[in-house]
């Protein structure tokens, strides 16, 4: 505990406080903006943080990550357009909210909830990282793939009234993961010979293309419109104590569950918000106002998005295993330094891990006061300006961004295409986000599912019989049997 | 294509089972690519019940029961008949700009064809009594400008290119 007042008492000194202020609002407007992402601000900063002290520059990074996954809030409620795969879940509540001229209160309860994720993810991270972390890695391919089914169960069931379009989509997602290298044997497959499949399809890109691209056309057609939201009132940003209280058992659900699943490698942030989303949809009495703008909805996804950067960092401090992309980038941080996460970063630099527990905490609280005392006011101002100047700018650094996530053109092209993909799928009535998380985690899905079929010969009853699997299948058939039990009651209505 | 002329600017309308039927030809074809994989059996080492090329079948396969199920349910169904028209006003125009601007990206230069693209859309977007050659000339001028030195701050990389 001593370590922990120090290190809070060092971060709150001019030079490392200022260093992880501009750190956590370069990735806030890196967040806010479309393409632009954490892991972009994070690798971007990499580089000066090389001429800082070691613990000064993991503090700023640190400032970066939690910036841009709160950020990402943004775009999401103000425009519809989730920039990254943690706040594509907010959209569904926050947007219409702003599209009721509500966009300040939508901003206020996600800045809110992103805090008390943060908070509740920081607990966590300082009291239980090396234990967590221990039992997080007894989870293996068997395991892996019970979180993974759960989490797909979640997503089916936000598909809305026809879990059927949901499941094909998931379906559709996880072919186009199959396209490129074979993640067990690394053959190239399903590439129909052409060079520019040989490596996949791009995520990140493929997700920018449905949700900012397909988006920014869908508005397109509207031009009688002049405003993707109407003029939006910031009276009544913070939340009211009735709204707190009301939400108490939402925040700690979300954070409890961000935490848990950021701490699992690779499955992280990407997942939380949606599993999230659905228990505090089934936990309402009035599921149906789920995405039309239930504060409720922004609530659940917002605190478990920054849950899991916690949850992400214990894995990626106690063992150095990177839990997310951004972890993962934070690695090559630490290694410039010449630092390596792990039990030997706890060992001989348990100062600098403290730092960055400090660092985490300041730069939350920072986020909080910053995004509620300017970022309400001046991010609607902002991006309240006419479709014809916004639109433009939105898929040109949508595009740029792309380009910049690993410097070719193919990704460029990924979003191109995945805008097209998502422009009809959405005149289509398909939904698009059962779609993204196929693509993100279906390569993990099957090098998961092959190894486990590997390591049991073919069987499927060990999935039944390990008791963490066992919990998880139990959880994915409840959540899909709760999901149609729901929809035939509304049928039937 | 429709077009529906009581309201300004003009909503243009396609038949919804076009819509429809894209998807699911989109469906089909990527079912189609996945159940029969582009290359054979390769896990020398390990003997794998599900071997990379199942699993390719097995998604592939649920994707073309249901693309199929899907064309013969909207048939029976009379669903494509009896569907609404969908709204396409300026997208199709836009998605074709935003693949010359792709090409354009990649072979000419990214600030000489985003000067452009910005410009084409800033007047396309505006309704056709406001629409304005110097003010989206300005903007886009002005838009690249501000880019320019954005990307400069933040170091952000464009794709080397014909020109800048």
């Amino acid at each position: 505990m001593n370590e922990i007042l120090n290190a809070i008492s060092f971060s709150l000194s001019p030079l490392p406080l200022a260093l992880n202020l501009a750190g956590t609002v370069f990735g806030i407007i890196f967040g806010a903006i479309p393409g632009l992402t954490a892991t972009l601000a994070v690798i971007l900063l990499i580089p000066l943080s090389y001429g800082l002290d070691p613990t000064m520059g993991i503090c700023m990074l640190v400032g970066v990550y939690i910036g841009g996954v709160s950020g990402g809030l943004v775009s999401a409620t103000l425009l519809g357009m989730p920039g990254t795969p943690a706040s594509i879940v907010t959209s569904l509540d926050a947007f219409p909210m702003a599209q009721r001229g509500e966009g300040g209160r939508a901003l206020g309860v996600g800045i809110t909830s992103n805090l008390v994720g943060c908070l509740i993810g920081w607990v966590f991270l300082v009291s239980l990282a090396p234990g967590i972390a221990r039992f997080a890695v007894q989870f293996g391919p068997i395991e892996n793939v019970a979180v993974l089914v759960f989490g797909f169960t979640a997503v089916i069931s936000l598909a809305g009234d026809s879990l059927l379009r949901g499941m094909v989509m998931l379906f559709l997602g996880l072919a186009f993961s199959t396209v490129g290298l074979d993640p067990i044997n690394s053959m190239p497959r399903n590439t129909m010979g052409l060079d520019a499949l040989a490596n996949g399809v791009d995520t990140l890109p493929a997700m920018i293309g449905l949700f900012v691209i397909a988006q920014a056309l869908s508005e397109m057609d509207v031009l009688a419109k002049k405003y993707i939201i109407p003029q939006t009132t910031v009276k009544n940003s913070f939340m009211r104590l009735s709204e707190l209280k009301e939400s108490l058992g939402n925040f700690i659900r979300s954070g409890l569950i961000g935490t848990g699943i950021g701490i699992l490698p690779g499955i992280g942030g990407a997942l939380s918000g949606f599993v999230c989303y659905d228990q505090a949809r089934k936990a309402s009495k009035d599921p149906d106002s789920f995405g039309k703008g239930n504060i409720q909805g922004i609530v659940a996804a917002e605190t478990s998005n920054n849950a899991a950067v916690a949850g992400a960092l214990i894995p990626f401090l106690a063992l150095g295993i990177p839990g997310d992309s951004v972890t993962a980038a934070l690695i090559g941080g630490l290694q410039i330094h010449g630092l390596n996460p792990g039990p030997v970063l706890f060992a001989k630099n348990f100062d600098l891990v403290c730092n960055v527990f400090a660092a985490f905490l300041i730069s939350s609280v920072f986020m909080f006061f910053f995004m509620m005392l300017l970022g309400t006011y001046v991010f609607p101002i902002i991006l309240r300006v006419q479709k014809k100047y916004v639109l433009p700018l939105v898929v040109v650094l949508s595009l740029i961004g792309c380009y910049n996530m690993n410097f070719t053109i193919n990704a460029v092209w990924v979003a191109i295409v995945f805008g097209i993909i998502g422009y009809f799928l959405n005149k289509a009535s398909f939904p698009n986000v059962p779609l993204v998380i196929g693509i993100i985690l279906g390569a993990m899905f099957e090098r998961q599912l092959r190894i486990a079929m590997i390591q049991t010969d073919g069987s499927l009853l060990p999935f039944v019989t390990e008791p963490i699997s066992l919990f998880f299948l139990v959880l994915a058939f409840l959540s899909l049997s709760f999901s149609l039990y729901s929809m035939a009651r509304k049928r039937k209505a | 294509m429709e077009t529906i002329m009581n309201e300004t600017p003009a909503i243009r309308t396609i038949p919804h089972w076009t819509v429809d039927l894209a998807v699911i030809v989109l469906i089909m074809g990527v079912g189609g690519v996945c159940a029969y994989p582009s290359h054979g059996e390769s896990n020398f080492l390990v003997p794998e019940v599900l071997s990379s090329n199942i699993y390719s079948q097995c998604i592939g396969s649920v994707l073309l029961g249901f693309g199929l199920w899907h064309i013969v349910n909207s048939v029976r169904s009379r669903l494509w008949k009896h569907g609404n028209p969908i709204p396409v006003t300026f997208a199709f125009t836009a998605m074709f700009m935003l693949v010359v601007y792709g090409l354009a990206f990649a072979y000419i230069g990214f600030y000489t064809s985003t000067i452009a693209f910005i410009f084409l859309l800033a007047y396309f977007l505006t309704v056709p009594e406001e629409r304005s050659i110097k003010g989206a000339l300005a903007f886009s001028l002005g838009t690249i400008v501000a880019i320019a030195l954005l990307f400069q701050v933040f170091k952000i990389y464009i794709p080397p290119a014909w020109l800048f």
